[in-house]
């Protein structure tokens, strides 16, 4: 083998391993949409059960905890406030964040029984992660719920955004809290112990 | 003669208003309404606390009273016949967009609704699998290109844009409800319309806009927010554009 045909081939073959390897790295359609399609079924599954919405609170949590990079999401909410945050504000908001969350949609869920979702296509959007587009049918009403998935910084796939009817949760609260911060003078503490009452 | 000098003074009107729509609205670039755009925000606060006032005083009993009192099956009919006569709107601008696919459907259904749902009291045509689509004027313009305009939020109208509030006007000459001749049934169906599509929207949203409204620190804020994304949604047929798309990893790990 000449020197120059064996540096051709080795180039080419670690540039594919390259490649591969970084495709590994990023969400591909499949495994977004079978990681919603189990999320949609864990919330399914809780909602059919019987009891009051705020008994259903504690596992909404722990189902959203392994799905969604709560912590994340959790900053995005506090737009352009997260940056002046210090490590124990961020701990304590996080934690109280992630109970506003579960009490929102369990109260939401409580009105719906006997759903059906039903997973439409999913779409890649590079960078920013797979969009998964689902349908809902609930109470004779069909209800269009996309899901934005994407690799979190160890590379596992998580939930980022739900968009339901064009409603991204992540856009709602950011306008909601940003703005409840500013009517508090930038005071994120005095936040935080609003958002604990928050839909109470 | 006559319906001639009728049809130029309309037109000459209707030019005049789009025109007024482009100037007013081209200070934005942006075709989707966003959440900055907001000048005027001290008067609309100022509006936005009326119609608050006025949907717990009103709206909100009535819809609720609405709710309970009528029957299911009746409520079903109105909010069959509220979205059948937005159809012929919703044609007319698919139309306008270029959107034949959306033209086509809206045109089934509406022959559907017409004689198997007679005169859109039923809805076969979802049973048919037909789909249901939403267009107006508004969204015409933002896929012409017109830019959005400030918010405004209109006393009893409720959230909009400056683009998006001009452009009803343009809505109601497309609607056939517009043309249609005198006598007392019509004129009692033109004057219930837009009562009867408010309650019953207030109605099948109920909670929603009560969390909205009642269970937020600044509902002026939620209702902005909430109507510009649903705007957004309705401009871009439901698909998403990956500039708004949120990038939670674009910041330092929270």
């Amino acid at each position: 083998m000449k020197r120059r045909t064996f540096f051709a081939l080795t180039s080419a073959f670690t540039l594919s391993t390259m490649m591969s390897a970084s495709s590994a790295f990023a969400v591909t359609t499949g495994e977004a949409r079978s990681l919603v399609e189990n999320v949609a079924n864990q919330v399914l599954t809780l909602i059919r059960q019987p009891g009051a919405p705020q008994s259903k609170t504690g596992e909404l949590k722990s189902i959203m905890a392994q799905s969604v990079d709560m912590r994340q999401v959790a900053g995005a909410a506090l737009g352009r406030y997260a940056r002046g945050t210090n490590p124990g504000q961020r701990d304590r908001y996080v934690a109280v964040y992630q109970d506003y969350v579960a009490r929102i949609y369990a109260n939401r869920f409580s009105e719906y029984s006997g759903e059906t979702i039903s997973i439409n296509g999913a779409q890649d959007f590079g960078r920013k992660g797979v969009v998964v587009d689902s349908s809902v049918n609930a109470n004779g009403q069909t209800i269009n719920i996309k899901w934005q998935v994407r690799d979190n910084r160890s590379g596992q796939p998580k939930i980022n955004d739900i968009i339901v009817e064009g409603l991204s949760m992540i856009s709602s609260q950011q306008a909601e809290f940003t703005q409840m911060i500013q009517q508090l003078d930038g005071d994120v503490d005095a936040f935080i112990t609003r958002l604990q009452t928050l839909g109470t | 003669m006559l319906g001639e000098i009728i049809r130029r003074r309309f037109n000459f009107r209707f030019a005049t208003i789009l025109t007024s729509i482009i100037v007013l609205s081209g200070c934005s670039n942006s075709l989707v309404p966003e959440d900055g755009n907001d000048p005027i925000e001290g008067v609309n606060r100022a509006v936005h606390s009326f119609n608050k006032g006025l949907d717990t005083a009103v709206l909100r009993p009535v819809s609720k009273g609405y709710g309970t009192v009528v029957p299911e099956t009746f409520r079903h009919v109105i909010n069959n016949e509220v979205r059948y006569v937005q159809l012929p709107v919703t044609f007319a601008n698919s139309v306008l967009q270029g959107n034949v696919e959306r033209a086509g459907d809206t045109a089934a259904r509406f022959f559907v609704n017409s004689t198997l749902g007679g005169l859109g009291a039923l809805d076969p045509a979802t049973d048919m699998g037909i789909p249901e689509h939403s267009e107006d004027f508004g969204q015409t313009l933002a896929v012409w290109g017109v830019g959005s305009g400030p918010y405004v939020e209109l006393p009893l109208l409720g959230p909009t844009t400056v683009r998006d509030g001009l452009s009803r006007v343009a809505d109601t000459a497309l609607s056939p409800l517009t043309y249609i001749g005198q006598g007392t049934t019509t004129s009692i169906v033109k004057a219930a319309e837009t009562p009867v599509r408010v309650v019953d929207t207030r109605e099948r949203f109920g909670s929603l806009i009560d969390e909205a409204l009642y269970e937020s620190d600044d509902s002026y804020t939620v209702v902005r927010n909430t109507f510009l994304q649903r705007r957004r949604n309705a401009i871009l047929n439901g698909n998403i554009d990956a500039e708004t798309l949120p990038d939670i990893y674009n910041d330092e790990a929270f």
